[in-house]
């Protein structure tokens, strides 16, 4: 059976641990502290180390999925779980202050995996925000990062639908870098 | 960079009392460190030395990490971390019940014991000064 090793990473609050929950076929494994920083994002829990969760895209083909602490501060974490990836799930928060230099310092951060596998943005928040659309994201893509060919979607954490549908593209997308690569 | 001035200064206040007992008890630590359980620091002593907050936010990874797998494998109430290297002992005690954790680097030639029994009596201290202060309910899990 394939597996994959794919992270989900983008800001504090973007719905990372959420999509890690929804999506797993197991029960998470989960790093909730107490969130002390309540004027950043009001939310009473924040991920200090890993979530990891499972999910079987097929009957051959699982996926790992780790997700990162979103602050800078457990950038140590980030080094850890880049190692293995071969892909990425990038969260942006669409009503947060800066989304788009949240895009651009994730896909910068974390390069070698789009650089070597495959990624997928994913803008949560939209209900809240809708702008800046998917279009304007997909143009920060093109022009940033033209050899990441990543797919921009519009999806909510909360639904495992949606995310399903995003992860699949990824792991096509994956699959499809390796065997291009292989050649 | 230091963090306290996010926390309640009755806080800081009474971790730095803590940590200094437990300093004064402990010949063999080099660094106690109370932090919250997000990874920022609170108080630590001595006062001076690298306080970027590297180290107060690997430490959080380090406690949530152990606790993850003390959950994994159902093995009871966590009790303490313990990292031991060549020339250092981690050692990093949850304040039972709270949302702040200690964790304290000793020499080698403290032995195991009796840097456990330092934690162990600062983290005892640290929850009995907090379940006196007015902000004491709201630093718990
Ligand atoms: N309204 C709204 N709430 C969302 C959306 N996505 C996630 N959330 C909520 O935002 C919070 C995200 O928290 P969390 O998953 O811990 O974020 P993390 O820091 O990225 O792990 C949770 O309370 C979610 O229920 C969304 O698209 N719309
Ligand atoms: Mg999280």
């Amino acid at each position: 059976m394939a597996e994959h090793v794919i992270l989900v990473v983008g800001p504090m609050g973007a719905g990372k641990t959420t999509a890690i929950s929804a999506l797993s076929d197991i029960d998470t494994i989960r790093t909730e502290a107490v969130n002390t920083e309540r004027d950043v994002v009001d939310k009473a829990t924040t991920t200090v180390a890993l979530d990891y969760g499972e999910i079987e895209l097929s009957p051959n083909e699982k996926i790992r999925l780790y997700g990162v602490p979103g602050q800078k501060r457990f950038d140590f974490m980030w080094s850890i779980l880049k190692q293995r990836a071969v892909g990425m799930i990038v969260l942006v928060k669409n009503d947060a202050e800066d989304p788009v230099g949240d895009l651009v310092a994730f896909f910068d951060e974390f390069r070698e995996i789009h650089e070597r596998g495959g990624v997928v943005v994913g803008i949560t928040h939209s209900d809240l925000a809708p702008r800046p659309t998917t279009y304007e994201y997909q143009q920060i893509v093109a022009e940033r990062y033209p050899s990441a060919l990543a797919p921009v979607f519009t999806v909510d954490p909360r639904s495992r639908d949606q995310l399903v549908v995003m992860l699949s593209v990824l792991a096509a997308n994956v699959d499809s870098r390796a065997m291009f690569l292989a050649r | 960079m230091s963090d306290a001035g996010r926390f309640d200064p009755a806080l800081v206040a009474a971790g730095t009392a803590a940590l200094d007992a437990m300093k004064a008890d402990s010949p063999g630590l080099v660094l106690a460190v109370l932090i919250s359980d997000d990874g920022f620091e609170v108080v630590r002593t001595p006062r001076m030395g690298e306080q970027d907050g590297r180290f107060a936010s690997m430490a959080s990874s380090v406690q949530a990490l152990s606790e993850a797998v003390i959950h994994e494998l159902q093995i009871g109430k966590g009790d303490a971390v313990i990292i031991q290297a060549a020339s250092g002992v981690v050692i990093q005690q949850r304040v039972p019940g709270r949302s702040v954790v200690l964790s304290a680097l000793f020499r080698t030639d403290e032995s195991l014991g009796r840097c456990l029994v330092g934690v162990r009596n600062c983290t005892a201290a640290l929850d009995a000064a907090i379940s006196a202060l007015p902000s004491g309910s709201s630093i718990t899990l």
